[in-house]
C-alpha cells in the first residue's frame, strides 16, 4: 500500500475542501481561490508522480490506469494522459486504495456527503488536470451545493466533463479496444488467485478456503448480491464487462467451466449459475433507456457468439432458450444473435422446454428484426424441427408453413391485439398450458394469468369494503346502516389480522375525505362503526410491533406511521403511555421516535398531558414538543418552565431551543435572569445553539457584567453565555471572551478551569469562523 | 314468491297422477263414467296451468325414462314406471298437449292408449287412430326427444349422471331455502351453502361435461333457484378451466348461488311481468344487487366475495351497468367472470317477457360485448369451455343431417361432438356421436356445420337432466 500516495491524495481533498469553501464566498477571479486551486492541481500532480513507481498500480479495485494493457503488466507507454486516479465517494467518507479518507476530518466527511448527495459515487484526476478544469468543477460543486443553481437552470452537469461521473447514469457503451477497466472478470480471477494461493499473508480468510470451484459461484452470487444491495463499484464493473464482448465471453466460459461443491461435475451447476447471471444482467439493464438496453442486448449476443462451443451450446440451448416469452430482455438478447443461432435457439425451445408453437410465434413476430430476417428464422426453424424426428417438434414445424400461429376464427386470434409488454414473472404451468390452448398473446396470456393470481388471494372482505364504501359515496348505502356498521369493522380487522396496513390507511382516507363526509359533516358518524377496531389497544400495538420490526426508515414504518396519525389520538394515547412505561431503554427510545413522526398534529394532544403528576411524563411532553418543533407547543411549555423537577426544566429549555423563533428566543432571555444558576447558563447555552442573533447585544452585556463582577461571578451563567457567544459572535465578542479568559487565569474563582475552557474553545471557534462569516456578510450586503 | 314458485312446483306429478288414474279408471269403467271423467277433468285442470303460458306440453319416454318438456324427471320415475312401459308397448315415445285440448278429445286418447297393443297395431296404430277420430289437440311422436351429452355407457357413468343430479337437486333445494331464509329472517344459512357447493366442485373437478350438461336445465317457474344454480355451475366450471384454488373455488360458488339474492326484494309482479318494464319498474328492478350486497353485508359469517360480487354482477365490464362503480375504478375479477355466467344463462332460459335465446345466439351476444359488457379475457375462456355452439344446440351439417351439439371441442370451437337427430344424406346418423373435427384422408373436414336451427322449428326437444 503507498502510503505516501495516500497521504498526497489526502491532502489533495483537503486543498479541494478549502477551495470550495472560498469558491463559496469569493466571486470568480479572486486570488485566493486561484492560490488554492493551483496547489490543489499541484499535489494532484504529486499524486501521480508517486504512482509512476507502479506501486499504485495494483490492478485492485478503486484505481484505474486507462490506456494501459492490463494492470501491472509491462511498461507503462509514454503518453499517459490517460493515467488516472480514481476514488469513490462514500456517505461521508472518499475510498482510496482502500484507504478511508475523511472519517476524522470533519470538512472532508461533510465534503464527501455533499458530493454524494449529489448523486457522485466516483470521480477521477487524470495527469492531465489543469487549475482551470479544477477550478471550474470546484465551482460547479459548490454552487450545486448551495443553491443547485446548474440544476434548476437545466445545464448540463458540469461534472461530466471534468471527471465525476454519477453512478446512476452510467449506461453500457463499447469500450476502446485495449482499453481494459476493472470489471467482473478481473474481480473473479482475483478472488480465485487470493483463494488459491497458499500462504498469501493478505487474504488469510480467503486462503483458508478449501480450494474448491464451487467457491467460485459464490463469488459470482455474492457479486449480484452486493449490487443488488446498491453496490455502485460491483454495478460499474459489470457494466465495464457489459462493454466488452470479448472480456463477457470469456467471463461466460469461466462460469461455465465451474463445477458444483464436491464431486458433482455435471453440467447442471454451471447452467443453473449461468441462468442466474444472465437473469441478473437482465436486471441490472432492463431500468436502461430502450436504445441503450437494446445496444446492451446486442454486446451480449454478440459474446454469447465468442464463447468457446461448449459455453455456446449452455448458454444458448439450456439459459436463453428456457426463458423464451418468459422474459423480454432475454427475448431481446436471444434476437440479436445471428439467424442460424436464433433458430437453434427456438429449436432447443421448443424441443428441450415444451415451447409451443405460440410462444415460438410470438418470438419470431416481435424479436426477430425486420420481415425478410424473419423469413429465414422461421425457415431455419422449421428445417430444424422437421430435422429432430421428434413427433411433436415436427407438428410444430408444420404450423409454421403457414405463417404466425393462431388457432380458432378471428375472435380467438392471437393477431387480433397487439402485443403487449412482457412480465418478467413466469407464466404458471396451468395458464402457460391454457394460453397455447386459448392462444392467447404473449400480453394477454400474462394479464389473464396475473388476474387469476391476484384473484386467488384476493382479500375479499376488504375488496368488498371498498365496494360498499363505493355504494356509500353513490348513495346507494348510507354510512348509518347497519350493514355498513357490520361490515366495515370486520374487514378492518381482518386487515390488520392479516398485516395488509395500506388497505386501513387507503381507507381511512378515502372514508374520512370522500363526499360522504361532507355530506354528512361530521366524520365520527362515519368512524363509528370502525372506530373501535381502529382504536383498539392490541391493533395499535400490532402496528407498532411491525414497524420496529422492519426499522422505521423503512417505507412501511412511513406508511404505518401515517395510519397511526389518521387513527389519531388513540394511537398517540398508546404511544404516549408506551412512552412514560416502557422499561427498555432502545424500545422508549423508538417510541419517541415514532411519536416526534406524528408531527405537529399531536401537540394538542401533548399540551393536555403536559400537566401530568409525574415528572418523567412532563419530561416527554417537553422533549417531544421540542422535537415535533410546532410553535403551538410553545405555550404549553412555558406552562412548565417552572416545574419543580429541574430535569423537566432543562428539557423545557432545548424544547424551545428546538421550536426556535422569536417566542422561544424571548422566553429563553428570560431566563437568563432566573433564580436558578443552571438555568440562566443553560438558557444562555440554547440561545446560542438556536442562532437566536438578536440574543447577541443581551448575552454580550452579561458576559460585560460577569467580566467585572468578581465575587458575584456565576460560573453556570459564564459558561453558557461564551458557548452561546462562540456560536453567535463575531470578531469583538471573541475580544471580548479573549479579555475575559485573561482575567480568569490570573482569578482563583470556583469553576475557574471550566470558565477558562468555555473560553478558550469560543475563541478558537470564533477564529475559525470568522473567514467564512466575514464572507457571508460580505455576500449579503453584495 | 318463493311460496307462489313452490305451489307450482308439484304440478307435474300431479299431472302425471291424474294420467294414470285416468288410465287405470279407463280400463274398469266407460269413458263417460264420472270416476274416469273425474281424472280427465282433474288431468286437463293441472294441465291448464301449463297450458297457460306454452303453446304445449310434451311428455316423452327415452331410455325408459319419462321427460317432461325434456326435462328428465327424477322423483316420478319410479312411481310412473308402469306408465312408461305402457307408452314403450305401444311404441309412443312422446305425448304433446296442445292448448285448447278438450275432454272429449283426451277421452278418447285415454281409451286408446289403454288399447290391447296388438289390438292396435291391427287398426294401424295408435296415432292412426286418434286422427281417425278427430283428435287434433294430441299428437304423438310429432317431437323428437335428443338426449345430449349423456352417453352413460356402463353403470359407472350411469351412478355418476344419478350422482350430479341429486347433487344438482341439493344445490337448488338450498337456494330455495336460502331465498326463503333471506325473505324471512334477512339472513342466509352460509354453512349450507358451503357445504353444497363442496358436492358440487368436487363433481366438477371427476366430470366436468356432466356438469356444464346440468346447466343447461331450465325451469320457468322456479327461474330464479334454477339460474343461481347453474351460474354457479357455469362459474365453476369457468374458474376450474382457469385452476382457482380449492378456497376460492368454494368462495366462487357460494357468491354465484347467491348472486341474485337481492331479488327477494324485488316484487313478484315486477320479476315475473309479461312485456317490457316501465321505467320506473326498470329502476326497482335496477336495485337488486344493492340489496342482494346488503343483505349479505349484514351478516357476519359471509364471505366479502359473496357481497362483492352480488353487487357488481351487473356493473359490465366498462362500468356501464348498475350501480356505479365508476369511483372505485374497477370491478373484481370474479365479478366479471359471473356476469359472464349470469347473462348466458338468462338469455337461454325462457322467461316471461321472451323466448329463451337458441345457446349458438346468446354466445354470439357474449362475443359481440367482450371488452364493453364483458371481460374479454374471460370471454375467451367461456367460448373455449362451451364453444360456438354450446350443448344443446341444433345445427345444419353440411350433408343435410340435423344434429344437436353434446359436447364442446375445446381443441376447435367451431367444431364440436354432434349426435344425429335425422338420418343424414347418406346413410350416416343414429345415435352416435360425431366429432365433426375428423379429416379426410385429403386434409378436408368429413363434415362441417351450415347453420344453427331452433330446435322448435324442427319439433325437437333437447332433453335435459333433471
Amino acid at each position: 500500500m503507498p502510503t505516501a500516495q495516500v497521504k498526497k491524495v489526502d491532502r489533495v481533498l483537503n486543498l479541494l475542501v478549502r477551495a470550495r469553501k472560498l469558491a463559496q464566498l469569493y466571486p470568480t477571479g479572486n486570488p485566493k481561490i486561484r492560490e488554492t486551486v493551483e496547489a490543489a492541481a499541484k499535489a494532484v500532480q504529486e499524486s501521480f508522480s508517486d504512482s509512476e513507481d507502479g506501486s499504485a498500480n495494483s490492478g485492485a479495485p478503486g484505481i484505474q490506469f486507462r490506456g494501459e494493457p492490463s494492470a501491472g503488466q509491462g511498461s507503462r507507454s509514454q503518453s499517459e494522459t490517460d493515467e488516472t486516479i480514481l476514488l469513490t465517494v462514500s456517505r461521508d467518507a472518499f475510498q482510496f486504495e482502500g484507504k478511508t479518507l475523511g472519517t476524522r476530518q470533519v470538512l472532508v466527511g461533510q465534503y464527501a456527503r455533499e458530493l454524494y448527495r449529489q448523486g457522485v459515487k466516483v470521480f477521477w484526476f487524470r495527469r492531465s488536470l489543469t487549475p482551470d478544469e479544477l477550478e471550474q468543477f470546484v465551482r460547479a460543486a459548490a454552487l450545486r451545493a448551495t443553491g443547485a443553481a446548474a440544476e434548476r437552470s437545466g445545464a448540463e452537469r458540469p461534472f461530466v466533463h471534468i471527471g465525476f461521473e454519477v453512478i446512476r447514469q452510467l449506461s453500457v457503451v463499447e469500450g476502446d479496444a485495449g482499453a481494459v477497466p476493472f470489471d467482473l472478470l478481473e474481480y473473479l480471477r482475483q478472488r480465485q488467485a487470493l483463494r488459491r494461493r497458499p500462504g498469501e499473508a493478505s487474504g488469510k480468510e480467503l486462503h483458508e478456503l478449501p480450494e474448491d470451484q464451487s467457491e467460485d459461484i459464490s463469488d459470482l452470487l455474492q457479486f449480484f448480491l452486493e449490487i443488488a444491495q446498491g453496490s455502485d463499484e460491483k454495478r460499474q464493473y459489470l457494466f465495464n464487462t457489459l462493454a466488452n464482448p470479448a472480456r463477457l465471453a470469456e467471463t461466460f466460459d469461466l462460469v461455465a467451466t465451474t463445477s458444483g461443491p464436491g464431486e458433482d461435475t455435471s453440467d447442471e451447476v454451471p447452467i443453473d449459475v449461468l441462468k442466474q447471471m444472465l437473469q441478473h444482467i437482465a436486471d441490472n439493464i432492463r431500468a436502461l433507456p430502450e436504445a441503450d438496453r437494446k445496444k446492451t442486448a446486442q454486446l451480449i449476443a454478440q459474446a454469447v457468439l465468442n464463447t468457446d462451443t461448449n459455453t455456446r451450446v449452455k448458454v444458448r440451448d439450456s439459459a436463453l432458450a428456457e426463458q423464451i416469452g418468459r422474459d423480454r430482455i432475454n427475448d431481446e438478447i436471444s434476437g440479436a444473435l445471428p439467424p442460424e443461432e436464433v433458430a437453434r435457439l427456438l429449436s432447443a425451445h421448443v424441443r428441450l422446454h415444451n415451447g409451443t408453437a405460440n410462444t415460438v410465434s410470438n418470438f419470431l413476430e416481435e424479436f426477430t428484426g425486420d420481415e425478410e430476417r424473419r423469413t429465414t428464422v422461421r425457415q431455419l426453424v422449421i428445417e430444424n424441427l422437421v430435422q429432430t424426428g421428434d413427433r411433436r417438434a415436427q407438428k410444430i414445424a408444420g404450423l409454421f408453413k403457414e405463417g404466425p400461429v393462431v388457432t380458432g376464427d378471428d375472435f380467438v386470434s392471437a393477431r387480433d391485439q397487439a402485443p403487449r409488454a412482457r412480465a418478467s414473472e413466469p407464466l404458471s404451468h396451468d395458464h402457460a398450458y391454457l394460453a397455447h390452448e386459448l392462444a392467447l398473446n404473449g400480453g394477454e396470456a400474462y394479464e389473464l394469468d396475473t388476474l387469476v393470481r391476484a384473484a386467488n388471494d384476493s382479500p375479499d372482505l376488504e375488496e368488498a369494503a371498498l365496494v360498499a364504501l363505493n355504494l356509500v359515496e353513490e348513495g346507494d348505502f348510507s354510512a348509518t346502516d347497519r350493514e355498513v356498521a357490520v361490515l366495515f369493522p370486520r374487514a378492518l380487522q381482518s386487515a390488520l389480522n392479516e398485516e395488509r396496513y395500506d388497505f386501513v390507511s387507503q381507507f381511512l382516507e378515502k372514508t374520512l375525505d370522500g363526499p360522504e363526509r361532507k355530506a354528512h359533516q361530521t366524520t365520527l358518524k362515519i368512524l363509528r362503526p370502525f372506530i373501535a377496531v381502529l382504536t383498539s389497544v392490541e391493533n395499535i400495538a400490532r402496528i407498532l410491533d411491525q414497524m420496529y420490526s422492519v426499522g422505521l426508515a423503512h417505507p412501511t414504518s412511513q406508511r404505518l406511521t401515517k395510519l397511526l396519525r389518521q387513527i389519531g389520538e388513540p394511537a398517540y394515547e398508546v404511544v404516549f403511555d408506551g412512552i412514560a412505561h416502557e422499561p427498555d431503554r432502545k424500545l422508549r427510545q423508538f417510541l419517541l421516535t415514532v411519536f416526534v413522526g406524528f408531527g405537529e398534529d399531536t401537540v394538542f394532544f401533548l399540551s393536555r398531558n403536559v400537566e401530568q403528576r409525574e415528572w418523567y411524563v412532563v419530561r416527554n411532553v417537553a422533549y417531544l414538543l421540542g422535537q415535533i418543533g410546532s410553535e403551538t407547543g410553545i405555550d404549553a411549555l412555558e406552562r412548565v418552565l417552572y416545574h419543580a423537577d429541574m430535569r423537566v426544566r432543562r428539557e423545557v429549555l432545548r424544547g424551545l431551543a428546538a421550536i426556535g423563533g422569536n417566542r422561544a428566543e424571548t422566553i429563553l432571555l428570560r431566563c437568563l435572569e432566573d433564580d436558578h444558576p443552571v438555568i440562566q447558563g443553560l438558557a444562555a447555552e440554547w440561545l446560542g445553539v438556536m442562532g437566536a442573533a438578536n440574543a447577541l447585544p443581551v448575552l454580550r452585556e452579561v458576559l460585560d457584567q460577569q467580566h467585572k463582577a468578581t465575587r458575584r461571578r456565576r460560573p453556570d451563567l459564564v459558561i453558557g453565555v461564551v458557548r452561546a457567544i462562540a456560536n453567535l459572535g463575531t470578531e469583538d465578542e471573541a475580544t471580548a471572551v479573549r479579555k475575559l479568559a485573561a482575567r480568569l487565569r490570573r482569578s482563583l474563582a470556583k469553576r475557574r478551569d471550566e470558565m477558562l475552557q468555555a473560553c478558550e474553545e469560543a475563541i478558537a471557534k470564533l477564529e475559525v469562523t470568522d473567514l467564512s462569516r466575514a464572507g457571508r456578510l460580505g455576500k449579503a450586503s453584495n | 314468491m318463493v311460496q307462489a314458485i313452490q305451489e307450482m312446483a308439484g304440478g307435474v306429478k300431479t299431472l302425471l297422477q291424474h294420467l294414470t288414474a285416468a288410465r287405470k279408471k279407463a280400463r274398469m269403467y266407460p269413458s263417460d263414467h264420472p270416476y274416469v271423467l273425474d281424472s280427465l277433468r282433474g288431468f286437463l285442470q293441472e294441465l291448464a296451468r301449463f297450458l297457460h303460458e306454452k303453446d304445449d306440453v310434451t311428455l316423452s319416454v327415452a331410455d325408459e325414462e319419462l321427460y317432461f318438456d325434456g326435462a328428465r324427471l327424477i322423483d316420478e320415475q319410479a312411481a310412473f314406471l308402469a306408465l312408461v312401459k305402457d307408452f314403450a308397448a305401444r311404441k309412443v315415445s312422446a305425448i304433446t298437449f296442445r292448448r285448447g285440448v278438450t275432454e272429449e278429445e283426451l277421452s278418447k286418447f285415454i281409451t286408446l292408449s289403454v288399447g290391447k297393443p296388438s289390438d292396435l297395431q291391427e287398426a294401424g296404430g295408435i296415432r292412426t287412430l286418434l286422427e281417425r277420430d278427430g283428435v287434433r289437440r294430441i299428437a304423438l311422436d310429432q317431437k323428437t326427444l335428443v338426449l345430449p351429452g349423456m352417453v352413460a355407457a356402463g353403470p359407472k357413468a350411469r351412478e355418476a349422471v344419478r350422482v350430479s343430479r341429486d347433487i344438482y337437486r341439493t344445490v337448488v333445494q338450498t337456494v330455495i331455502a336460502a331465498f326463503m331464509d333471506a325473505t324471512d329472517k334477512s339472513k342466509v344459512n352460509v354453512s349450507v351453502l358451503e357445504n353444497t357447493v363442496g358436492l358440487v366442485v368436487a363433481g366438477i373437478a371427476r366430470q366436468a361435461d356432466l356438469y356444464l350438461d346440468l346447466s343447461r336445465v331450465k325451469s320457468f317457474h322456479e327461474y330464479t333457484f334454477f339460474h343461481s344454480t347453474n351460474v354457479a355451475i357455469l362459474s365453476l366450471l369457468i374458474a376450474s378451466k382457469l385452476h382457482f384454488g380449492d378456497r376460492q373455488m368454494h368462495r366462487l360458488g357460494v357468491a354465484a348461488l347467491l348472486h341474485d339474492i337481492g331479488k327477494v326484494k324485488t316484487p313478484m309482479e315486477i320479476l315475473d311481468k309479461p312485456g317490457r318494464l316501465t321505467e320506473a319498474e326498470f329502476k326497482i328492478m335496477q336495485k337488486h344487487p344493492v340489496d342482494g350486497a346488503r343483505i349479505l353485508a349484514g351478516q357476519e359469517d359471509v364471505d366479502g366475495l359473496a357481497i362483492t360480487i352480488a353487487a357488481q354482477h351487473h356493473a359490465h365490464y366498462n362500468m356501464t351497468g348498475y350501480p356505479n362503480f365508476q369511483r372505485l375504478g374497477r370491478l373484481h375479477f370474479l365479478s366479471h367472470l359471473v356476469t359472464i355466467a349470469d347473462v348466458f344463462d338468462a338469455l337461454t332460459s325462457d322467461r316471461s317477457y321472451r323466448k329463451a335465446l337458441l345457446p349458438d345466439r346468446a354466445m354470439q351476444i357474449i362475443l359481440n360485448g367482450r371488452g364493453t359488457t364483458f371481460h374479454p379475457l374471460l370471454t375467451k375462456v367461456f367460448v373455449q369451455l362451451s364453444g360456438v355452439y354450446p350443448v344443446g344446440s341444433v345445427v345444419e351439417l353440411d350433408d343435410g343431417a340435423v344434429a344437436a351439439v353434446c359436447k364442446p371441442n375445446p381443441d376447435d370451437v367451431f367444431r364440436p361432438w354432434v349426435r344425429p337427430v335425422s338420418a343424414s344424406v347418406n346413410g350416416r346418423g343414429g345415435n352416435e356421436l360425431i366429432n365433426l373435427s375428423e379429416k379426410a384422408s385429403d386434409g378436408s373436414y368429413l363434415r362441417s356445420i351450415v347453420r344453427s336451427l331452433d330446435p322448435r322449428d324442427r319439433n325437437i326437444e333437447i332433453a335435459s337432466q333433471v
